[in-house]
């Protein structure tokens, strides 16, 4: 129910664009506080999920690695908030970055983790296509959209950063489509879909945000944080969604 | 050449297929008989293979892989031939003719010796549990294997509603290397609730949880498993079961199902997933033997 009033409430911010100051204001605080709010959601439920799997279940460690990465996720996003809302000029690459890097990297080890479990369920060839859509994905992410980015002028930081946040979705998408595979035709292969789709929605936010902040079109009331604030709460049914699903059972 | 009486032999054929066969319905044309005589001998098979067509029928009695003896049933003939020295040769005949059809049943081979005729009209008289040794139950792992039951032990009884029904006893559903017999005072109530789960049911109704909620490549890999665990006298396939499922067998499969499952899904919802399907086919005795090293791992 709270994933679905958050997404409610992102659809109401970041859609609309009031034209009064005092309106933009509130505009610009919301958003940043749905985003906050979203990933704290998303971390809360990841834990729940996690809880009912035994100590030493595999599964446990994957959960609550993406509930982690939430929480660095909800952390990070608070900083930089924070740093907006306190009138800091430079927004990227900042301190907030580091967390954001974290979770993105907590995410990288949950999923991985997860593929280790299901390879043996996975064939050769959807090996090859999860590796092959990585591949692709990279290619026209970094030759199509971050060429420009990362052959300009820009500190080795900054660049890095850009090639990280772009390259995330070569990365986490396939990881995240093969327990989805492994497990098509069962209730967990949804959720673990619901996973992807998150993930996916998480990775875009974070290529848009460098694309168009290098190019300065960002804004906190840019639509398209309404794609992390989906992603986050995509993760969060899916965390809600697999807790359902096993102690129904 | 030793004989045995038309009437006396069939009576022994009509009992041992009573069960479900393992195989049914192959043709010489396409199924050698070497290789599957090799494979059954592989497998420490108990029972009897046949094949039927114009030139009689022949059957050969496999007990724990080990030939025991053939039998030629020529038409018009009113004994039966039984070849000891050569017991394949009743087969070779058959096979000859591309028709012939040849079914694969597990069961009790008559006794050796002279004892086969006189023991033939009492086996044939009763149902095949009653015919056969009492049920050789093997408790669950971790437990220690207990020997199996002697040839006259009484047997837990299947419950009015049918559940034990598909249990075949006596040494055709003994697992290889299991000790030898123990009295009847040894049938313990671990035993009697083994026996009385309704197996044939029970684990497809498993797979298809473990389908339901991990999807068809993990129910896939399980079913494997468990039929690896049922080899070779039963075989699961979706919902259906081939071939009776002994209690010490149907025990091993679901415990290679808990297993598998365990590996992927974690111990929690493996026990979730078989406390629930103990309270459905109401046999929480027997599954809470598998539950021991699931219970250890959640501390």
């Amino acid at each position: 129910m709270f994933p679905a009033l958050l997404l409610a409430a992102g659809l109401a911010i970041f859609l609309p664009a009031p034209v009064d100051a005092g309106a933009r204001f509130v505009q610009h605080l919301l958003s940043l506080s749905v985003q906050v709010l979203a990933a704290a959601t998303a971390a809360a439920t990841l834990f729940q999920a996690a809880r009912t799997y035994g100590p030493r279940d595999h599964e446990r460690r994957v959960w609550r690695l993406t509930a982690g990465a939430a929480l660095v996720w909800a952390v990070g996003l608070l900083i930089y908030a924070l740093r907006e809302w306190f009138g800091q000029t430079r927004s990227y690459p900042s301190s907030a970055d580091a967390f954001l890097v974290g979770a993105f990297l907590l995410l990288l080890a949950a999923l991985a983790d997860e593929f280790r479990l299901v390879n043996p369920m996975l064939t050769a060839q959807q090996r090859l296509v999860l590796a092959g859509s990585g591949v692709l994905l990279w290619v026209v992410v970094i030759g199509g959209f971050m060429w420009p980015l990362l052959s300009s002028p820009l500190d080795p930081l900054e660049k890095g950063l850009d090639l990280f946040y772009a390259s995330t979705i070569a990365l986490l998408v396939p990881l995240a489509l093969g327990p989805a595979m492994a497990f098509r035709g069962g209730a967990s292969g949804y959720v673990w879909l619901g996973v992807a789709v998150g993930v996916a929605g998480l990775t875009l936010a974070s290529l848009g945000f460098v694309y168009l902040t290098f190019y300065e079109l960002y804004t906190d009331v840019h639509p398209l944080n309404l794609l992390r604030v989906a992603g986050l709460v995509a993760l969060s049914a899916s965390g809600a969604w697999h807790r359902r699903m096993i102690e129904a059972v | 050449m030793p004989t045995l009486s038309r009437i006396q032999a069939e009576a022994l054929l009509r009992t041992a297929r009573a069960g479900r066969p393992l195989y049914d319905d192959l043709r010489p044309a396409y199924t050698r008989l070497d290789p599957l005589v090799a494979l059954l001998r592989r497998r420490g098979f108990t029972g009897l293979m046949s094949a039927a067509g114009r030139p009689g029928e022949g059957v050969v009695w496999f007990d724990h892989g080990r030939l025991h003896s053939g039998w030629l049933l020529l038409p018009e003939a009113r004994d039966v031939v039984i070849q000891r020295e050569d017991p394949l040769a009743a087969l070779r005949a058959l096979w000859a003719d591309a028709d012939a059809i040849v079914a694969v049943h597990p069961g009790t081979p008559p006794l050796t010796g002279e004892g086969a005729d006189a023991a033939a009209p009492a086996r044939a008289t009763g149902p095949p549990a009653a015919a056969a040794p009492a049920q050789s139950v093997t408790p669950l792992a971790p437990a220690p294997v207990r020997p199996a039951a002697p040839a006259q032990a009484p047997r837990a009884m299947p419950p009015p509603d049918g559940r034990g029904s598909v249990a075949v006893s006596g040494p055709a559903v003994r697992a290889r290397g299991a000790a030898p017999a123990r009295s009847a005072a040894e049938i313990t109530t671990a035993d009697a609730a083994l026996a009385a789960v309704p197996w044939d049911r029970l684990l497809p109704e498993a797979l298809a949880r473990v389908r339901r909620h991990r999807g068809s490549p993990l129910a896939q890999q399980l079913e494997e498993a468990a039929n690896v665990a049922l080899a070779l006298d039963a075989a699961v396939s979706g919902r259906d079961v081939l071939g009776p499922i002994a209690p010490e067998k149907g025990a091993a499969a679901l415990q290679a199902i808990a297993e598998g499952l365990k590996r992927v899904a974690g111990a929690a919802f493996t026990e979730r997933l078989l406390w629930t399907l103990a309270r459905d086919f109401s046999c929480e005795a027997a599954v809470k033997h598998l539950l021991q090293p699931f219970a250890a791992e959640m501390g």
